[in-house]
């Protein structure tokens, strides 16, 4: 009893430091990073850092991009030739006007390439498992993982 | 971030070199924690979740995926052990292997803040893209060597 009271004493502590360690960041962090989505969105002109889905290249000389945040959307132009095609996902680095993004700096993750990294991902999740409940039983009176005896 | 296929493999590439000179990651158990551990940072990507719902969270959960979020996700996870320090070392081991990789990559702005709450400062190499399957391909060669081998 008095060792459950400890863990969940502890467990307190380090959840609320954690949510403070996520407010400090929360409200500080567009001091430190370039505007990005959030801003682009409510009409934010300048050196920007955003990132989006490609929703139209059909013409060669002209890209657009899908930037995303929550719920809200908005539709940027990209005034430079980029090898991309639609569902693309691309970090674009640039100047923002009414006219659209001038990229410096541009990465571009092919649409499937992008959900190959989820694949990949989801892979592991089996191996890791597996290979824990191997060496670890979980105690349901202690509710705690001990060591297997046979492992 | 490399898929978790590529960081759950580098953990356990290293625990079994570092097995041949500390008899600590020669135990099977030890090593699945390391693994565990090297998953803790991308604990942020539940944010994909919220994504479905149209709700934005990243900005909030960032600090998930810094050394300091993890030390206190480590702390609870290790409470559910019965040798909660040993496995919180292991686990930290875990996520600092995370860290690793992950510093290889680049993105067209920002970085890990490695440092975050002293510092803002973002920390990447670049050398590599988030979506580069090479990465894992040559950590899936290294591990089934490793694995045929000891």
């Amino acid at each position: 009893m008095k060792d459950m009271v400890r863990r969940l004493l502890l467990a307190s502590i380090f959840i609320s430091l954690l949510m403070l360690l996520c407010l400090y960041h929360y409200l500080n962090h567009e001091r430190y990073e370039y505007p990005g989505n959030e801003e682009v969105i409510k009409g934010f002109e300048g050196e920007v850092s955003i990132y989006g889905v490609v929703i139209n290249s059909s013409d060669s000389s002209e890209t657009y991009i899908l930037v995303k945040y929550g719920s809200k959307s908005r539709i940027v132009r990209v005034l430079s030739n980029l090898d991309v095609e639609n569902g693309d996902k691309v970090e674009i680095l640039g100047f923002l006007d009414e006219n659209g993004i001038m990229p410096e700096k541009t990465i571009v993750y092919k649409k499937w390439s992008y959900y190959l990294i989820f694949i990949r991902s989801v892979i592991a999740i089996p191996i890791v498992v597996y290979i824990f409940f191997k060496y670890w039983t979980f105690d349901f009176r202690e509710m705690k993982f001990r060591r297997r005896k046979d492992a | 971030m490399p898929d978790w296929l590529a960081h759950v493999l580098f953990a356990y590439i290293l625990c079994n070199i570092l097995g041949i000179k500390f008899e600590v990651f020669t135990r099977g158990n030890n090593v699945s924690i390391v693994m565990v551990g090297s998953l803790i940072p991308d604990i942020v990507k539940i944010g994909l979740i919220f994504d479905l719902f149209g709700v934005e969270v990243w900005d909030f959960i960032a600090p998930l995926h810094t050394p300091a979020g993890s030390l206190l996700v480590a702390g609870l996870i290790s409470l559910l052990f019965y040798e909660s320090t040993v496995v919180f070392l292991l686990l930290v081991f875990g996520f600092t292997t995370h860290y690793a990789l992950d510093f290889l990559m680049g993105h067209v702005s920002g970085g890990m803040l490695l440092l975050f709450p002293f510092s803002w400062e973002g920390y990447q190499l670049g050398l590599i893209h988030c979506d580069d399957y090479r990465i894992t391909l040559v950590l899936v060669v290294l591990a089934v060597i490793i694995y045929t081998i000891i």
